[in-house]
């Protein structure tokens, strides 16, 4: 007896299949969905099956996959449509629960317990949900089932994905037998300097880390550790919340730029911008945050530079005149003078306005009252109806952002 | 017990914010929806409104009344002086002069408004 039935739909190389639900002449074509790569966009976001069966993955270059199948077609990011398609995929799962979270753009749990004597066995529903989305989308997805979040996401990642039934069950029986034996990168929540960590300490496998004392795990990586000595006995504590989606950590934007910048000025004018924008967005969710997070990545791949710090700030503020001499000080601070090929800005720690900013009037009212004049402004007449000058000088990037998702084109 | 630990996936939640203001549009939406559609209730749940609208008729007693209306779902404070089961409908005094008349088929809940 399940003590849960939770589903993970992962739709298949999304972005490739909606541009092919939206374009059927490319059907059965190579398809890769990759940004411009005069923009320096050109990595590949999605691949179809019939591209990936001549090699060609996600977050290759361009370049590389012509070189894999020359008559592959590119196709450019279209975000919105997208994002369209997902919440329409969200409303599709909704007929058959209302225990749905969306994860990211293209996976979705869903909380399905109780519902086997309505809809039948999970295999049924599975089949179900798939030619429902199929037939409405023109979408595949591939579906992981486990009694928790994590059983369901690594049977999803794992083994949905690779097989050809695009469904697979683990549960608390199962799940050391088919999962110990996979490499440890292989664990949800192991990125690369995790694995690394892991390797320098004997563990290769799922298995391995499962062998070893909690309580070993806990002091020498905190909380993190303790979650992966828990995701390898297949132990998770998550459920589907609605409330999820509303939840929100931080507000932060990162860019490729076009070019390497090196002039100090240009980098601070992307800087500025780029701090406009988180700070637009962390009012507009009526909050303030305590801590800014600046991100720099060096031009030079074969010798990575840049760097990645955050510093507290003397009290919680969303405008750009309390967040920027941060951002600042932190590039200031930690910038070699090498060229930079990517910046990203976040605010975290966010509080509702209300709740911690005190009625005095003080140094930074104007300030607030000037950002929430820039914000209506915005919000009516939209975002390029009013900037500040410098966004016109050489190397501004605000233009180029403005009307993109996600970096890419709406 | 850390949010990390329990809540993991919220954590490493990977989410455009266009796709999370959508996300919460749709759910604002959905919710609308439901306020000024007319509910369906299963049986235990009109059984409940009877047994909490006889104990106030019989005691004397407040009822925090919610009704579907036109424009969504209004909520009144009454205390039941009669009801008319042929006509379909429950007169409250609500500290208005004249007492207010309520189709059943509209009442959407009843809550004590004095709990013990």
């Amino acid at each position: 007896m399940r003590s849960k039935v939770i589903f993970l739909a992962d739709m298949e190389s999304f972005y490739a299949s909606v541009e092919m639900s939206q374009n059927p002449a490319l059907r059965g074509k190579p398809v890769a969905v990759c940004g411009d790569p005069a923009l320096r966009h050109g990595i590949i976001l999605a691949a179809s099956r019939e591209a990936k069966d001549f090699g060609i993955k996600t977050g290759q270059p361009a370049w590389e996959a012509r070189r894999m199948c020359p008559w592959v077609v590119f196709v450019h990011p279209h975000m919105q449509t997208y994002i369209d398609y997902s919440l329409r995929i969200t409303r599709i799962f909704e007929q058959f629960t209302d225990r749905v979270l969306p994860y990211s753009i293209d996976e979705q749990f869903l909380d399905l317990t109780g519902s086997e004597k309505i809809l039948g066995s999970p295999e049924k529903i599975a089949a179900a949900l798939n030619s429902r989305v199929w037939e409405e989308t023109g979408i595949r997805c591939r579906i992981g089932m486990g009694e928790n979040l994590l059983q369901a996401k690594m049977a999803c990642d794992c083994f949905a994905k690779k097989s050809r039934e695009a469904f697979f069950e683990l549960n608390s029986a199962n799940y050391a037998c088919y999962t110990w034996n996979l490499p440890i990168s292989a664990l949800f929540g192991v990125g690369h300097r995790m694995e690394k960590n892991f390797q320098r300490i004997g563990v290769r496998t799922i298995g391995h880390l499962a062998g070893l004392p909690r309580a070993m795990l806990r002091r020498r990586w905190g909380i993190n550790g303790e979650v992966l000595w828990l995701n390898a006995h297949g132990i998770d504590y998550s459920t589907v919340e609605a409330d999820m989606v509303n939840d929100q950590k931080g507000v932060g934007h990162t860019a490729t730029l076009p070019r390497d910048y090196r002039k100090q000025a240009e980098i601070e004018l992307v800087l500025l911008e780029m701090t406009e924008e988180v700070c637009f967005r962390t009012r507009r969710q009526g909050k303030i945050g305590s801590t800014v997070h600046l991100y720099c990545k060096g031009a030079d791949f074969d010798y990575p530079t840049g760097f990645s710090r955050q510093k507290k700030l003397p009290e919680p503020a969303a405008t750009t005149a309390e967040i920027y001499p941060t951002v600042l000080h932190l590039f200031h601070k930690h910038w070699d003078r090498k060229p930079v090929r990517a910046v990203g800005i976040s605010l975290s720690g966010l509080t509702a306005y209300r709740q911690l900013r005190l009625p005095f009037s003080g140094l930074y009212d104007r300030q607030e009252t000037l950002a929430g004049v820039v914000d209506l402004v915005r919000e009516r007449f939209g975002k390029t109806s009013i900037f500040r000058a410098n966004s016109l000088s050489p190397g501004a990037q605000f233009f180029q952002r403005s009307g993109k998702i996600g970096g890419h084109d709406s | 017990m850390s949010k990390k630990i329990n809540q993991q996936f919220a954590c490493s939640k990977m989410m455009l914010p266009e796709h999370r203001g959508g996300l919460q549009q749709y759910n604002n939406q959905k919710h609308q929806d439901e306020e000024n559609s007319r509910p369906h209730f299963d049986e235990q749940h009109w059984e409940r409104l009877q047994q909490l609208f006889e104990e106030a008729l019989s005691g004397h007693r407040s009822l925090i009344v919610t009704v579907f209306t036109k424009s969504g779902r209004k909520t009144f404070t009454g205390t039941p002086l009669r009801g008319d089961p042929a006509a379909g409908k429950i007169t409250f005094s609500s500290g208005s002069a004249s007492p207010r008349v309520v189709r059943i088929v509209d009442i959407v809940d009843l809550e004590p408004a004095n709990p013990r």
